[in-house]
């Protein structure tokens, strides 16, 4: 960790870290950080600073990569995909294998891609945008909603109406700012076609965080993270993961409220 | 009536990097997550063609498999397995009992006898399981009762002539 | 004149065009539901000069649209003022306190309508009961909604929904905890729902403020119906009658009236009822054996065996046969007439006798509803109502 910031940063700025970390002291890249304390504090520009302290150039500036393990995944049935016969071929870089006709996730490579996706939920609600959870699976719908509420952000685990994105003036009766970030619980409706919101939110130029299980196209989805979603355990996690992650970037983003 | 095909060219990110470049969205309107997807992009860009991998899916196989096969050939399966439940299943016992004892036996058939004898020996449960297991089936229910019969009227006739 | 004119066609095209051009455009909606009111929120709305770049562009184009709409009330309020004056003269009152109530008289009196729906009649009301309320903003200065299931672009409808599934679960939560506990609560297994029905989708669309569709509105009723058949659903009584109505026949039925005593002290009640041109006045009396008077003769009134089933029935049907004496007198024309208004009078005054099933029973039997039918004119060139003279060529 210390290799990496030492490499993003020049000495120059390896100074002015001491400041960051009185901001960011609860994460652990700051802990490692301390170690490159400088004794002789120097005064800085302000832009400067605001460079420094910018949320952007560090790799885990919310903590999220803390809030899961790779055993997590495995209790709550991540690694479990549908059957082999009905395997999207772009699946195939996320899988581990296929056990007695059943695909089997890599979670080393879900890990990573959920870490990426949490890192990239949070900033976003650093920065303030939108953020709103898609599901179209009823038996889903009350876990989402809630992850939604507590989070202090949207949900919409119901019938899709087709044009909600592309022709948002009419449906919400007026002008209204989109969601900045979608995360599909599940990118499939229960039909096991491609929900809407998928290719509407590429259309729509809106990120996506999508759950592809091995029976969907991650192609357009920003942020696939591959794994299970139909067990309400793994729903249960997912939703719990970027709740967290969202409330981890909204508390950075009440410290400082300058940026 | 062709509708809109836009999430076909390119990504978000190239689309929304190009309106920058000519002008045609300002500075100002710049989406919010323009800049953290430039920080952190993905690991591999979403456009819509990518190209599938070329890539061959792997059975997921182990040693053991072989005794479980075998286990399963003899006893069955005991039907739906709870994935909520904590205890091990038969199958498993067994393979863990066959892990203990394997560096005694050489032969793989002795080895499988030998667990089963001291399972059946630990467990008197066990032999009962195992009967159940065996004659699940309707075929085999019937079977077994037509033999008891059988095995009956053999008696009887065996011990009218007896008396006679 | 004229100009009264004027403002009462407008009025009344607003009532029909207007109006439903106003439910289907844009950010006017929200009513109650919402804590502020349209009005007092734009003029919240002073920002300073350094904030105007961050509001949305979402909240712009609201406060344009909230703008024409205040203005526009405000002409409507103005000409309503102006039209209720010259009303006020016309009936010769004075201006200043001319109500609602006067200029609705007025109207009826000036404009004379025979067109049967109320709402076809000319009319001048309040701009405010004739255009819809709309929704306050539904979000704040960065665009942001208030509420977490906006983009379901039903958010009311849908956290009805969401409300429902919580409540469900905690219901479920509450029965394991009593199964755990082996506590079988016998009481709890009943809501009694005799005699209300779900409200209609309009009164829903109206609590709501949402337009739903048919499936939408048979999707909450379905949710309700599985919900108020919970084991306990008795703990969510209140908020289940928020979401049913009384029965207007219900209603009547479900005022009994008190059991009087007379000199004897036997308990007894009246009623009086009608039916086609016959009037009867009934007096049941209780801990009787029996007798039945009918304009002081007894059953043998009637002469048609129908008849005299008829008067026994409602007797028969709360098994009170031999149990009430009843005391009727009845005038008018026919004799059906006459046996029905005694029926119907007599399953009136069991009401006092019976238990609230049995008079639910009754109601469903159709022993306590007023029967509607009316004798049929006779029309010239026929003998009778539907009768016509046999025909013949020539």
């Amino acid at each position: 960790m210390i290799r990496t910031i030492t490499n993003r940063f020049s000495w120059k700025f390896g100074r002015c870290l001491t400041q960051t970390c009185s901001i960011t002291s609860d994460t652990s890249h700051c802990q490692n950080a301390t170690a490159l304390k400088v004794n002789q504090p120097t005064e800085l520009k302000e832009s400067e600073l605001k460079e420094i302290t910018n949320p952007l150039r560090f790799p885990d500036y919310f903590g999220v990569r803390n809030l899961f393990r790779l055993k997590d995944l495995f209790d709550a049935k991540v690694h479990y995909g549908h059957k082999d016969g009905t395997l999207h071929p772009n699946m195939k870089p996320y899988i581990f294998g296929s056990r007695l006709g059943h695909i089997i996730f890599d979670l080393d490579k879900t890990t990573e891609l959920l870490q990426d996706a949490l890192n990239f939920t949070a900033h976003i609600a650093y920065k303030g945008g939108i953020i709103l959870f898609v599901s179209h699976y009823p038996q889903h719908t009350l876990t989402v909603e809630n992850a939604a509420k507590e989070a202090g952000e949207y949900a919409h685990a119901r019938e899709w109406d087709f044009h909600l994105l592309t022709n948002s003036e009419k449906i919400y009766k007026g002008v209204t700012r989109l969601p900045d970030l979608i995360i599909m619980v599940s990118t499939l409706n229960p039909q096991m076609q491609e929900h809407t919101a998928v290719r509407d939110a590429a259309k729509m130029c809106i990120p996506t965080i999508g759950i592809v299980d091995s029976n969907s196209n991650p192609n357009l989805i920003t942020y696939p993270v591959p794994g299970n979603d139909d067990s309400p355990t793994a729903v249960q996690l997912y939703c719990n993961l970027f709740r967290d992650a969202i409330l981890l970037g909204k508390s950075k983003k009440s410290e400082i409220p300058s940026s | 009536m062709a509708s809109s095909r836009l999430e076909r060219i390119g990504s978000i990110y190239t689309r929304v990097r190009g309106l920058l470049r000519s002008g045609a969205m300002k500075q100002e309107d710049k989406p919010i997550w323009y800049d953290v997807y430039e920080a952190f992009p993905p690991k591999i860009e979403p456009f819509h063609g990518r190209k599938v991998p070329d890539i061959a899916v792997r059975n997921i196989l182990y040693p053991e498999d072989i005794i479980r096969a075998k286990f399963y050939e003899r006893y069955g399966s005991s039907g739906q397995i709870s994935l909520t439940n904590k205890y091990p299943t038969p199958c498993q016992n067994f393979l863990d009992k066959y892990r203990e004892m394997e560096k005694d036996y050489a032969d793989e058939n002795e080895l499988f006898e030998a667990v089963v004898k001291v399972l059946q020996e630990e467990k008197s449960m066990f032999s009962s399981n195992e009967q159940q297991s065996r004659d699940t089936s309707m075929a085999s229910m019937f079977t077994s009762v037509n033999k008891e019969i059988s095995q009956k009227s053999k008696i009887n006739i065996a011990n009218v002539l007896s008396e006679k | 004149m004229a100009a009264l004119r004027e403002v009462l066609i407008f009025n009344s095209k607003c009532f029909r065009g207007v109006r439903s051009y106003f439910c289907s455009s844009p950010a006017f909606q929200y009513s109650s539901l919402s804590p502020n009111n349209a009005s007092s929120n734009v003029q919240k709305l002073d920002f300073e000069e350094s904030d105007t770049k961050r509001i949305s562009k979402a909240m712009k184009s609201y406060m344009e649209r909230a703008k024409i709409h205040d203005n526009f009330i405000k002409e409507q309020l103005h000409q309503y003022n102006i039209g209720k004056r010259h009303l006020a003269n016309m009936m010769g009152k004075d201006p200043e306190f001319f109500t609602q109530h006067d200029v609705n008289e007025a109207i009826r009196y000036l404009f004379p309508s025979g067109l049967y729906d109320p709402r076809a009649r000319p009319m001048m009301k309040h701009p405010d009961e004739i255009y819809p309320k709309r929704k306050a903003a539904e979000f704040d200065m960065n665009g942001r909604p208030f509420h977490s299931l906006f983009y379901t672009s039903k958010p009311n409808y849908y956290n009805l929904l969401h409300d429902l599934a919580v409540k469900f679960k905690q219901l479920d939560n509450h029965e394991d905890k009593m199964i755990y506990r082996g506590i079988q609560d016998q009481q709890a297994s009943e809501l009694f729902l005799f005699g209300t029905d779900w409200v209609s989708k309009e009164s829903v669309e109206s609590v709501l403020l949402e337009s739903l569709t048919d499936s939408q509105y048979s999707n909450l009723i379905k949710t309700m119906e599985r919900f108020a058949q919970h084991r306990y659903a008795v703990r969510e009584k209140n908020f289940i009658m928020q979401f049913r109505h009384q029965l207007a026949a219900q209603t009547e039925i479900q005022k009994i009236p008190e059991l009087m005593r007379d000199e004897s002290n036997r308990p007894f009640t009246t009623f009086s009822a009608r039916r086609k041109r016959s009037n009867a006045t009934v007096k049941v009396i209780g801990e009787g054996t029996g007798l039945i008077s009918i304009n002081g003769e007894d059953i043998l009134y009637f002469k048609r065996k129908q008849d005299k089933e008829q008067i026994i029935f409602p007797l028969e049907f709360c098994n009170m046969l031999g149990k009430v004496d009843v005391v009727a007198t009845c005038e008018g024309v026919g004799m059906s007439g006459r046996v029905g208004s005694i029926r119907l009078a007599i399953a009136m005054c069991l009401r006092c006798f019976v238990d609230a099933e049995t008079i639910e029973r009754m109601r469903l039997a159709g022993l306590l509803s007023y029967d509607p039918r009316e004798r049929e004119r006779k029309k010239p060139g026929q003998p009778g109502a539907r009768e016509k003279f046999t025909w013949k060529k020539r």
